[in-house]
């Protein structure tokens, strides 16, 4: 391989596995957590009736 | 809005859920075996600049209107098409016929890629048995016995052949029904087998069914890459391995670089070529798969006479960036593998609640998706098959873009060539099944809430009904199986017609029905990261254009390629695929008086909704 196809693997690699990482951390501290509850407990949503 | 919303609906349990079922959908056999097949033929490394262009303007808009439409559409109460987009089109019946689309696509994807997925399974199960050992080296072998003279790459060949008979023989492609005469050693039980399989977890609901698999898989299927990638990236330099040989312009090499004893060519409109040779290790592999460097195959005439002959050839970064070609592989690859256009992710998103956040969950779920395409499939598959499969047969699997065989006929002689190859077969063949299902789980879906929103049919009717449907559907498939025939055309038809069609109609409803200011603050409410300020352009003129372009180009492309135009040509002569597609209007016909049956309820239950109200 030469030089300029390691700067475009490692450039798309690695773009993506950062862009891919970033959306993971900011999906793990999104205040959303408290919604993971089991679906058997999940009541109807409100918001249906409109 | 008008119709009335249910009781109560389901929901994903989970974030975590909803983003791993979606990139589970995605990831498929597209990102594994078709993407790198694609990339290579079309650029290598420069592939990916349309790559991108088409991931940005296509993908990830389209992504993004599914969701908005979905999670809309979900909390008035619908979770298919036809009563997403006409709840957002404020009631109106025209739009909901156009979601016939979203649930012919799906169901007919889903009656092929059954066979497919089967294979894989029965393939792993063949390594893990033993069933399959020294399948490519017994006819290398043998080949090698009867004509002491060939060539190592003649003797590849004939271990790539025996990789092919094999998979004819398994499927049994050569022959209508062929898949009964031999049903314990072929891939019947295996279809059998993944057709309980996808059934029995639609049949256990969204979570219990779905995100359930989905949570225990899509792991599953990381560690199982990442394992054979590990495995790929440490072969070095190993025994066996192909001198593949590259054509040039024969005017750019030096002496030196020629390979000698192999005769330079002619080739009408590229002039003279001559050859070099590339011995296949890891680093070349990697260099195939990512220099910014094309492969064609071209048929040329040897300088000193004889038989015309096909070879690969290298097209430039300029030659292959400036070629039409290129871009419409990129933008089929792009909707093939995240999945757009299919509704999958429009029934999926519509299982969100109302705040949960669509924009950053639909951007992990697309770049997801292009982790396991660039960063794990590009980097495994190609070089692997680099090292041992002649250059011509992966560069002719990279040109025909529907196929997914590159992985049943390349990849065994791999395999057998590894330590340990029998475990890493296995391995990486239940890989591609893991994929498999949790992108056919998917395309049950769409059908399954649609015919129990819009028929008021309780679930485990609806999968009774799609049970049938999809059943002929697969059997069709399965038992008219000689060449493959009905499963390409089907495959053809529904990824470069349908699909387009669909992620059109969708973009033009977002933008130009529904609103994209409407549109934009459905995907902005609850979102965690901020909407890009261009996303409105591009979605009301970019994408449309793109997409229009795409579909010309395309057109002009089956009309004028003698390539891709025996898909036209088989219509007019082939009565299996004149078969084939009038199952595909008839299914197409039977979704319609569904979906007219569908808002016939839908307005009368609007009604009794209005006359209640004061």
């Amino acid at each position: 391989m030469n030089a300029v196809g390691w700067g475009i693997m490692i450039s798309a690699v690695g773009g993506i596995s950062a862009l891919f990482s970033w959306c993971i951390w900011r999906v793990m501290r999104a205040p959303q957590d408290h919604l993971e509850v089991p679906f058997e407990e999940l009541a109807p949503d409100a918001d249906t009736e409109e | 809005m008008t119709a009335s919303a249910p009781e109560s609906r389901q929901t994903w349990g989970t974030r975590t859920g909803v983003i791993l079922a979606v990139i589970g959908s995605a990831v498929g056999l597209g990102n594994f075996l078709r993407f790198p097949g694609v990339a290579a033929a079309n650029g290598g490394g420069a592939f990916m600049i349309p790559y991108v262009v088409a991931f940005v303007v296509v993908g990830l808009p389209i992504a993004w209107v599914e969701w908005s439409m979905g999670r809309y559409g979900g909390r008035k109460g619908f979770n298919s098409a036809a009563g997403i987009y006409r709840a957002a089109c404020g009631g109106r019946s025209g739009p909901a016929y156009c979601g016939v689309l979203a649930l012919l696509i799906p169901v007919i994807i889903y009656m092929y890629y059954l066979s497919v997925e089967a294979w894989c399974l029965g393939y792993a199960w063949h390594y893990w048995s033993g069933g399959m050992s020294h399948t490519v080296s017994t006819a290398m072998q043998t080949a090698a016995e009867a004509d002491p003279s060939l060539t190592n790459a003649e003797l590849h060949a004939a271990g790539v052949s025996a990789a092919n008979s094999y998979l004819v023989d398994f499927a049994g492609m050569d022959g209508d029904f062929n898949i009964l005469r031999r049903f314990a050693s072929g891939a019947a039980p295996f279809i059998l087998i993944c057709f309980v399989l996808n059934f029995l977890l639609i049949w256990r609901g969204l979570n219990k069914g779905i995100e359930w698999f989905c949570r225990w898989a899509m792991p599953a299927l990381i560690v199982c890459s990442l394992i054979i990638l590990v495995r790929v990236l440490t072969l070095g330099d190993p025994q066996g391995a192909q001198q593949q040989v590259v054509y040039h312009p024969a005017s750019e090499l030096a002496d030196h670089q020629r390979a000698p004893d192999l005769p330079d060519i002619t080739v009408e409109g590229l002039g003279t070529l001559a050859p070099t040779t590339v011995t296949g290790t890891v680093d070349s592999g990697l260099g195939f798969m990512w220099n910014p460097v094309g492969h064609r195959l071209v048929e040329g005439n040897p300088v000193d006479g004889g038989e015309p002959i096909r070879v690969v050839t290298a097209v430039g970064f300029w030659q292959a960036l400036l070629t039409p070609s290129t871009w419409l592989a990129a933008a089929g690859q792009i909707f093939f593998s995240l999945s757009v256009g299919l509704g999958v992710i429009l029934t999926y998103a519509s299982y969100s609640r109302r705040r949960d956040d669509i924009a950053l969950s639909s951007l992990t779920a697309a770049t997801g998706n292009g982790f396991f395409e660039v960063a794990l499939a590009g980097m495994m598959v190609l070089p692997a098959a680099f090292i041992f499969v002649p250059i011509g047969q992966i560069v002719d699997a990279g040109e025909r873009a529907s196929s997914l065989s590159l992985g049943f006929f390349a990849l065994p002689g791999v395999f057998e060539n590894m330590p340990a190859g029998h475990f890493f077969g296995g391995l990486f063949f239940f890989l591609l099944f893991l994929a498999a299902v949790t992108s056919s789980l998917s395309m049950l879906q769409p059908a399954i809430a649609f015919l129990e929103e819009g028929l008021g049919l309780r679930r485990h009717a609806s999968v009774a009904i799609l049970g049938v449907l999809t059943g002929i559907g697969a059997g069709f498939v399965a038992l008219i199986s000689t060449g493959a025939t009905v499963l390409d055309h089907m495959d053809f038809w529904i990824t470069n017609f349908a699909i387009f069609i669909m992620a059109l109609i969708q973009v033009i409803l977002f933008s130009w029905v529904v609103g994209a200011d409407k549109g934009l603050k459905e995907l902005a409410d609850g979102a965690q990261m901020p909407i890009p300020r261009w996303l409105k352009p591009m979605l009301t003129y970019v994408t449309p254009t793109f997409l229009l372009v795409i579909f010309i180009s395309w057109i002009w492309t089956q009309a004028t390629s003698d390539h891709s135009s025996k898909y036209f040509d088989a219509l007019r002569s082939n009565p299996v695929v004149q078969g084939t597609i009038a199952f595909m209007i008839l299914v197409a016909l039977f979704f319609l008086l569904l979906i007219h049956e569908a808002i016939q309820r839908w307005k009368r239950q609007d009604a009794v909704h209005q006359g209640a109200q004061p």
